[in-house]
């Protein structure tokens, strides 16, 4: 059963709630962008873990470090329990997992696109997963030919709205209409501003399908007690 | 001037958690200030104290109260001076930085960490001061901060106290003190 139009996947991260309407659509397909360093692996991992901590299971892909690795990344949480991947609430999982690694001149064919989907649909089922992030998308999607990395966000998106998991996409850099935003459901824009010299974190909401969303500019703040946005001032 | 401490305390009292006050002070009556809020005033009802460092370095403003011998135990501070100097700490547990004055933002967030890490204690959020923070942004970048600030620690239920130097004040300053406070109190 699909999800239904309307419902809302209550991401347990108080501020970000507050700004999308409530939460993510269920089902719905998210796109976090935004530079290195602008916090966007601390983002999916915290919405993974508030999940967890309200009992929905969660799924991390990562196209980029291994489980092992990323496991030491984590940061210092004083609000999750420890437990949360040992206890297998969260699963960690690499690309490399999904998929058979077929490649046609060093580029995913569609038919390898749709392994990988239904490879992570199956971890999805697997899991009983709620939550999903595919951390980062360009690492794939750069080794698709555009009508290829199409289809496969496509059909991603059907996989997570088909089982009512909700996802993020995590998204490498700073361009407006890439792909990855043309088929997400929302868009979150993570970013750096600088004011006389000052260098701020900043966040901000782009699309977020079928809610009254915020559309300010907030300075962020990842903290041990989680993520904590502020609007941004302006002076006059 | 007749002593601070008394007149402090009994303005607290009367107006209870979630009223702005600023307390506009002379040079002389700093530290009498300083004692009368932390100690006579927090110490004694329990509450957390999250003391805002603008003026001088939170390791600078722990020494002068623990000579004083007052318990700072329940002291945390924000502190926006000791990052420009290379002065901050990482292992102290009791002070969050703000890497500088200018970054308002940042302020009001290490407020809000500092909430959520107190989980429901009662707080009482002290800026110290108001003139330093002047002297670092233009008093319509302050405004719109210091209404931020005082919305936020009055939803939290806490008491929110500004000081101000008597000596450094500002027309403009005072009008926006007058605009973002619910009470003014100028220590006679």
């Amino acid at each position: 059963m699909a999800a239904t139009p309307g419902a809302k996947c209550c991401t347990g991260m108080d501020c970000i709630d507050r700004i999308v309407g409530g939460g993510f659509p269920v089902g719905g397909m998210i796109s976090v962008s935004g530079p290195c360093g602008s916090g966007k692996t601390n983002f999916g991992l915290e919405y993974l873990i508030r999940g967890a901590m309200g009992g929905q299971k969660g799924l991390y892909v990562s196209t980029v470090h291994s489980p092992g690795k990323l496991l030491t990344y984590l940061p210092k949480l004083d609000y999750a329990d420890g437990k949360i991947f040992e206890k297998g609430t969260v699963v960690l999982k690499h690309i490399d997992e999904m998929g058979s690694g077929e490649r046609d001149d060093g580029k995913i064919t569609k038919s390898e696109a749709f392994a990988m989907v239904a490879d992570i649909d199956e971890a999805i089922k697997e899991q009983k997963a709620s939550r999903m992030v595919l951390d980062a998308t360009n690492p794939i999607l750069v080794e698709m030919e555009g009508w290829v990395a199409r289809v496969f966000l496509q059909s991603l998106s059907k996989v997570l709205f088909d089982s009512k998991c909700t996802g993020l996409l995590i998204t490498e850099g700073d361009v407006p209409d890439c792909q990855e935003h043309t088929m997400s459901d929302g868009i979150i824009k993570l970013g750096t501003a600088v004011r006389r010299g000052d260098n701020y974190r900043v966040l901000e909401v782009l699309k977020m399908s079928g809610a009254a969303h915020s559309r300010a500019k907030y300075v962020m703040d990842m903290t041990p007690e989680g993520l904590l946005i502020t609007p941004m001032l302006r002076g006059f | 001037m007749e002593e601070a401490a008394p007149q402090i305390l009994s303005k607290l009292n009367e107006l209870g958690p979630s009223v702005s006050v600023d307390f506009n002070i002379g040079v002389e009556a700093y530290f009498d200030t300083l004692t009368a809020l932390v100690d006579r005033f927090c110490n004694k009802k329990g509450l957390t104290c999250i003391y805002i460092s603008v003026t001088m370095p939170s390791s600078t403003t722990i020494s002068a109260l623990r000579s004083l011998e007052i318990d700072t135990a329940k002291m945390r501070f924000v502190d926006c001076i000791s990052f420009a100097t290379m002065e901050c700490a990482s292992d102290d547990a009791q002070t969050v930085y703000v890497e500088s004055p200018t970054m308002l933002e940042y302020i009001v967030l290490k407020m809000e960490y500092l909430f959520r890490k107190g989980k429901g204690e009662p707080f009482m959020v002290i800026l110290d001061s108001v003139n330093s923070l002047a002297a670092h942004n233009e008093v319509r970048m302050l405004y719109e901060f210091m209404q931020v600030l005082m919305a936020s620690a009055k939803s939290r239920g806490a008491y929110p106290v500004i000081l101000s130097m008597e000596d450094q004040m500002k027309p403009e300053l005072q009008e926006m003190l007058q605009l973002v406070c619910d009470q003014f109190v100028t220590l006679k």
